[in-house]
């Protein structure tokens, strides 16, 4: 049974190292890599807020399902490599009350329209 | 069963639905089921035997170095070697939630790529699946510590299983190529006629023809037999128009049946009358225009 639709909001401030600044503005500051590299932090700090965003969304849940989950995901960068980065997690919140109910594999089919 | 006993089943199931909505669930162990597919792929993919677990994604940023966009020739290199690095990255990332959830393999990822002029973003984001019963046709030793990646829909995952097939992995390739300047002789030449401007031409071509070798390579890299359900993004960079960018990705299948099984699809051939669309508006007479009854 649908139970509500629930979101979770979860927000991550990047304080960039001087090595992460040099690698997103593309300089080859000090010991920076020639070539391309993974830039670490920013690539973390992405992680961590979709991660955070789904253990909020897991309090709400209480043990139930979510399904039909949307991530939006938004960042604002102050300086190179400093960011806000805000991420959204809705969907709807589905609790089982009884065991599943084999449903019948569809036939496949072509519409003649 | 009659119909009026089937509508008592229906209210009665209703009934026992809202009554577990009256009461708190008992409190559990166990990790709630979170996914993106709707609940039409949710029920299509138990019917499949496969249930979803989890929502994972990867995410990468990686650098791509300052003066790579500057005018030049050929294909470019760096650009093309920090998209597949940052893919990789992503799919990495993406294999270890999987894993960490116990799936199988990871079914409806979204791909975002953003090409910038420092840095080339990836995110992957889709449902960790696995078996009921926990019988892979890979084997399940082999399917958790390689889950499959693919942007399949659930319809497309349960008609490629039928047909005997399993989804590997994703396969992208990318490439980057710089169309060269004209010669001001060229350029003048052109300057009073429509014509193909040709080093556009030539070089989408050569950013088409690597990108596809790439994705097809890395198909074959991870044992794939074919490519499906293949996308494609082309066009010139926004911050430097004199470079042209070629992206292709799709999902690397093997066959995991002894041979291809047909699914015969029946042929569906609706009776209904067209729908007929009409301003509402119409129905009201000429008279009561601008005075009539709301």
């Amino acid at each position: 049974m649908p139970v509500a639709v629930v979101a979770a909001l979860a927000s991550v401030r990047v304080w960039a190292f001087c090595m992460t600044e040099y690698l997103m503005e593309g300089t080859l500051g000090w010991g920076a890599p020639t070539g391309p590299a993974h830039v670490e932090q920013v690539s973390k700090a992405h992680m961590a807020v979709r991660q955070l965003a789904r253990k909020h969304v897991r309090q709400q849940l209480a043990g139930d399902e979510l399904h039909g989950a949307t991530i939006d995901v938004a960042a604002r960068e102050l300086s190179q490599g400093d960011e806000v980065i805000d991420c959204t997690l809705r969907g709807n919140r589905v609790r089982r009350f009884k065991d599943f109910d084999p449903v019948a594999l569809p036939r496949p089919t072509v519409r003649l329209a | 069963m009659s119909d009026g006993n089937a509508a008592a089943d229906v209210r009665a199931e209703m009934l026992r639905g809202a009554h577990a909505l009256a009461v708190a669930p008992p409190p559990s162990k166990e990790r709630g089921i979170t996914s993106d597919l709707s609940v039409d792929e949710a029920l299509l993919l138990h019917a499949a035997g496969w249930e979803p677990l989890d929502l994972v994604c990867g995410v990468a940023v990686v650098s791509v170095p300052t003066g790579v966009w500057n005018w030049g020739m050929g294909a470019i290199s760096l650009a093309s070697d920090a998209h597949d690095a940052a893919v990789e990255q992503a799919s990495r990332a993406l294999h270890g939630e999987c894993s960490k959830v116990h799936g199988h393999g990871v079914v409806g990822v979204r791909v975002e790529v953003a090409v910038r002029t420092h840095h080339i973003d990836v995110e992957l984001v889709g449902t960790a699946v696995r078996p009921i019963s926990g019988r892979d046709p890979r084997g399940s030793d082999a399917a958790q510590a390689m889950p499959f990646v693919s942007d399949f829909s659930a319809r497309d995952f349960t008609l490629l299983l039928r047909a005997g097939w399993m989804p590997l992995g994703l396969a992208f390739g990318a490439s980057f190529v710089y169309a060269p300047r004209r010669t001001a002789g060229t350029a003048m030449r052109q300057k009073t006629q429509n014509v193909e401007l040709t080093n556009y031409t030539q070089a989408m071509y050569a950013a088409r023809e690597s990108a596809m070798e790439k994705m097809q390579r890395s198909a074959l890299d991870a044992g794939g037999q074919g490519v499906v359900e293949v996308k494609v993004t082309e066009g010139p960079m926004t911050f430097a128009r004199h470079a042209v960018g070629f992206t292709a990705w799709g999902t690397a299948v093997a066959l995991v049946a002894e041979s291809h099984r047909f699914v015969r699809p029946e042929i569906v051939l609706p009776l209904d009358d067209a729908l007929i669309a009409f301003e509402a508006e119409s129905l009201r007479g000429a008279g009561s225009k601008g005075g009539g009854m709301r």
